[in-house]
């Protein structure tokens, strides 16, 4: 079937007992589930990302990383959690493998934290014990999960990536029993992983540091050379911070702080706060013109400090910085400039989002990866464990054993002033490596300016940006458009209607005066939104 | 994917429904141990305050399930029915017009004879939305607008921004709550069943205690008919489901228009076979009388809306129900203090003397080799079951261009009797939408 033109119709998800929204049907089932039975938002967001680890395990797992940022409706603040990858401890600043041998293999790989992430979510906020809410995950892994033609596809093309790479017997065992191509209907069945999930659920992170599974990973990683061993995941510890925010409008967004980058999507809508939408024409060569050099110039300010402090964020985020980057905005001569790290374009196709919101006015939006697809590509026998790439996200030269690596990925929150204070209205996040800030600033710049309902929202074209002055666009975009953006410096690539490349964007928004909660989900992957 | 609705598939269970949230409300009772029955009869009843203006339980319908224990197919008959009293045509006003409320002793019933939860578990999603508020989206909150006088009876209440209205029932979740306490006596032998009467005797109908006594949703074999390598299995009638079968039949590899039209023709000159007329229709010889004459396009033939659901669980028991009011708010008469809008027994048509009204519910399901691979609700669910027949998957299958009204929604599941994986067919038309467990 071609492309639709249009997204295929869906009805408005929306209640008053919660929703949550991710990439995978049964992903937010798990988590629709828990809301149901009366867990919160937290306590859904974890069994959500646990379940997605399985659904799609080529995007996230518990031996990944990530980060949330969350509004914590009991005490009325709003929180970042950091779980983003460390540098090992044995890492060799001087020594260290160029970046195409950190791609795949051992050396790519960082201790996950994806399942310390969950366990210090739930343990902060959460009202459910953690096995209780990885339950839905280990019955998948367990049960199996049948696969669709869009997860079929990915096991397929690691398939034919993969099919000469060390470790390739273990990850085909699991993924593709034989080594043959799976297809839409057969059921993918982990039972290492369950009892892993399950171990987990009793453990917690330890599981990683302490016994049986963690001596398995430390022996695999070793016997294929690596430096990981098990003291890494013993210092694996996700950081609860205030988060970055920034106003927009009349909301107020939260990111998470460094060693995130997600302040490039902060600086982003800054420099976008002086352009008049109402003005423009949605869609039209002056909208999208603004925001795509909006997006160019907040990379390059992202790439140009490297690894910042806080301080140096709080800089680049300031009025002066901004005036100056306003100016260059304002200056119609063609902008080029780079989108993604220096040495080459990262990997496409890994990292999962989610967004959930509950009756208590608690929203999570939770952001969470392998690095790749299925990440470094290395399956730690008898576990089920598919171990991350984190290590080639990172400056070799510059990144100190222990050190966090700096990601893109911004689970992002927004508030509005009220009477009573600041009240939580959106929570979302997506996938799409470098791309994500600007997708998110896309995203917002149709929801708050434009006033798109939320899914239609997600739903508008998008454009992935790319080093130089490349750019390339949705499909869905007019012609006549795309041609009045070259002719403002872009070189633009019209993509298909619609491409994963943009990401896929999972949202809640919420009304504070009636707690009504509304979904949207992404149809560039199986997003699914449900209420509890 | 790529713009369309994620393909939704499940191992454990899948409900899919006009409605998000009844459809929420069927997987709740799944997750909690229930099986199809139960999960059916949930959202049928949440679809009966989630879409107030289609179908309730004042209102009509017809299940047909498929009994994995049993192997079998059975068709539960809710369908509609009038008072004894009532005049053979539709004249006396809207009183004559009301059919007995048949679809609350439906719901209670599918999930008595084979489900394995209690009234209350059943009927509580329904009464929380019916109590908390459900929120209206798009097509609902519009035909909403069409309330009117109505609202005071049912102490309906809207309330929220006007971008996400909340609708509140809270007489409707009293009624409910009482029938599960209750159960159908109270309808049929009790005071719920006598204010029916009592208000229907004084909008000038009649309805005696024997109506109300005989009012108890029926349990019959369906009408089954080879079609490829499947079997077909629809209502009996009143229902008019074997109009659909006949026209899967005479298509065989032809284009289906005309074999639609062929099939309205033999169903609009016997809207109510018996059995022998019914085996007659199938047989080879009348299929090709049947073919052999000029298919002459009926007149668009009113259609009240409908609402429809599907589900199946791991056991393998799959059900398929549409229900409706029989007119947009039914016989836009509220009972008195329950909340419970009358349904209009004649909605499709005024049945000759002696004969319950033909219905145009028709809920399908698809067999092969006895075991069940499709079930199917709604208007063009026939067109449905011949896409995917011909090779489309499910998903394709619901997005594939239809004949006849486009708005019609289907709701469907496909199963796959090897592995049990369940996946769902949601229509890109409306506001249905799936929920898997």
């Amino acid at each position: 079937m071609p492309y639709p033109s249009e997204a295929e119709r869906r009805p408005v998800v929306a209640s008053r007992a919660g929703v949550v929204a991710a990439a995978h049907p049964l992903a937010a089932a798990a988590g629709a589930g828990v809301l149901a039975r009366g867990g919160n938002a937290f306590d859904a967001a974890v069994a959500t990302a646990a379940a997605l680890g399985v659904v799609e395990p080529f995007m996230s797992g518990p031996a990944g990383f990530g980060a949330a940022t969350c509004w914590a409706a009991g005490d009325g603040r709003m929180r970042s959690l950091d779980f983003s990858p460390r540098a090992p401890l044995a890492w060799a600043p001087g020594a260290a493998p160029p970046r195409e041998a950190r791609h795949i293999g051992p050396l790519a790989v960082a201790a996950g934290s994806a399942l310390a992430g969950w366990c210090d979510l739930l343990s902060a906020h959460g009202t459910r014990r953690f096995a209780e809410v990885l339950a839905p995950a280990v019955t998948l892994a367990r049960e199996g999960v049948p696969l669709v033609p869009s997860t079929a596809a990915r096991i397929n093309q690691a398939l034919r990536e993969r099919r000469d790479l060390p470790g390739f017997d273990d990850w085909a065992a699991i993924y593709a029993p034989g080594g043959r191509e799976v297809h839409a209907g057969q059921v993918l069945h982990q039972p290492d992983l369950a009892d892993t999930l399950e171990a987990a659920g009793e453990a917690g992170p330890r599981l990683f540091a302490t016994g049986a599974i963690a001596e398995r990973i430390a022996t695999h990683l070793a016997g294929l050379g690596g430096v990981l061993t098990a003291a890494d995941f013993a210092a694996v510890s996700p950081d609860w911070q205030r988060p970055l925010r920034a106003d927009y409008r009349d909301l107020t967004l939260h990111v998470p702080a460094p060693p995130g980058q997600a302040f490039q999507l902060l600086l982003t809508l800054r420099l976008l706060e002086a352009t008049d939408f109402a003005a423009l024409e949605r869609n039209g060569v002056a909208h999208l013109d603004a925001v795509w050099r909006a997006a160019r110039l907040a990379a390059g300010e992202r790439i140009a400090l490297g690894s910042p402090d806080a301080e140096a964020v709080e800089t680049a985020l300031g009025e002066e910085n901004v005036a100056r980057l306003r100016a260059r905005l304002a200056d119609p001569a063609p902008l080029e400039g780079p989108m993604e790290q220096a040495g080459g374009p990262a990997p496409e196709g890994h990292t999962t989002s989610l967004a959930v919101a509950d009756r208590a006015g608690n929203l999570v939006a939770l952001t969470q990866s392998l690095g790749a697809p299925f990440g470094s590509g290395i399956v730690v026998p008898g576990t089920g464990l598919v171990l991350n790439n984190a290590l080639f996200w990172g400056e070799a030269a510059t990144l100190q054993p222990g050190e966090g690596v700096g990601m893109p990925l911004a689970p992002t929150v927004a508030t509005r002033a009220g009477r009573g204070g600041p009240m939580p209205v959106l929570a979302l996040g997506t996938p799409g490596s470098y791309g994500i800030c600007p997708t998110l600033a896309q995203t917002l710049v149709q929801y708050r300016d434009f006033g798109l309902p939320l899914q239609q929202a997600v739903e508008a074209p998008r454009a992935r940006l790319y080093d130089g002055r490349r750019v390339v666009a949705e499909g869905r975009l007019a012609p006549e458009t795309l041609e009045g953006l070259r002719a403002q410096g872009h070189v633009v690539v019209e993509g298909p209607a619609w491409t994963p490349l943009v990401g896929g964007v999972q949202a809640v928004a919420r009304d504070p005066s009636s707690g009504i909660v509304t979904g949207a989900a992404d149809p560039r992957r199986e997003g699914l939104a449900l209420a509890g | 994917m790529d713009g369309r609705r994620p393909v939704v598939a499940s191992l454990r269970g899948l409900v899919v429904a006009g409605h998000p949230q009844a459809a929420a409300a069927g997987a709740r009772l799944l997750r909690a141990g229930g099986n199809a029955f139960d999960a059916a009869a949930a959202t049928a009843a949440a679809l009966g305050v989630v879409l107030p203006y289609a179908c309730g339980p004042g209102g009509f319908g017809v299940a047909i399930c498929h009994l994995a224990a049993e192997e079998r197919v059975r068709v539960l008959d809710f369908l509609p029915r009038r008072a004894l009293g009532s005049a053979g045509g539709s004249a006396g006003g809207s009183a004559a017009r009301v059919g007995l409320p048949a679809a609350l002793g439906g719901w209670f019933e599918l999930a008595r004879a084979h489900g394995k939860k209690r009234p209350h578990e059943i009927f509580a999603p329904a009464v929380a939305l019916a109590r908390d508020g459900a929120v209206l989206i798009e097509r609902p909150a519009r035909a909403l607008e069409g309330l009117g006088d109505l609202a005071e009876p049912l102490e309906a209440a809207l309330h929220g921004p006007a971008t996400a209205r909340v609708l509140r029932l809270p007489r409707l979740a009293r009624t409910l709550e009482q029938f599960a306490a209750e159960g159908p006596e109270w309808l049929t032998h009790g005071p719920l069943g006598r204010a029916f009467a009592a208000f229907v005797a004084a909008e000038g109908g009649q309805v005696t205690a024997e109506d109300l006594a005989t009012l108890a949703p029926a349990w019959t074999d369906p009408v089954s008919t080879p079609w490829r390598d499947l079997t077909l299995a629809a209502p009996p009638p009143s229902s008019q489901g074997f109009a659909a079968l006949l026209a899967l039949r005479l298509a065989g590899k032809e284009a289906l228009a005309p074999a639609l039209a062929r099939a309205e023709a033999a169903r609009a000159a016997a809207p109510q076979p018996d059995a022998p007329t019914l085996a007659h229709l199938f047989t080879e010889e009348s299929l090709a009388a049947l073919r052999a004459e000029e298919p002459v396009v009926p007149a668009a033939p009113h259609r009240p809306p409908v609402a429809g659901l599907v589900v199946a669980d791991a056991e393998g028991n799959l059900v398929a129900l549409a229900q409706s009011l029989g007119g947009a708010f039914g016989a836009r008469l509220a009972l008195p203090e329950s909340g419970l809008l009358l349904g209009d027994a004649l909605g499709w048509g005024a049945p000759p003397e002696g004969m319950p009204p033909a219905c145009a519910l028709a809920p399908l399901l698809a067999l092969r080799n006895g075991a069940p691979v499709l079930a199917a609700a709604g208007t063009g669910a026939a067109q449905v079951v011949r896409a995917w027949a011909s090779g489309a998957a499910l998903p394709e299958a619901m997005a594939a261009p239809r004949l006849g009204d486009d708005a019609a929604e289907v709701v469907a599941l496909a199963r796959d009797a090897a592995s049990g994986v369940l996946l769902a067919g949601v229509d890109p038309r409306g506001e249905s939408d799936a929920v898997p467990v």
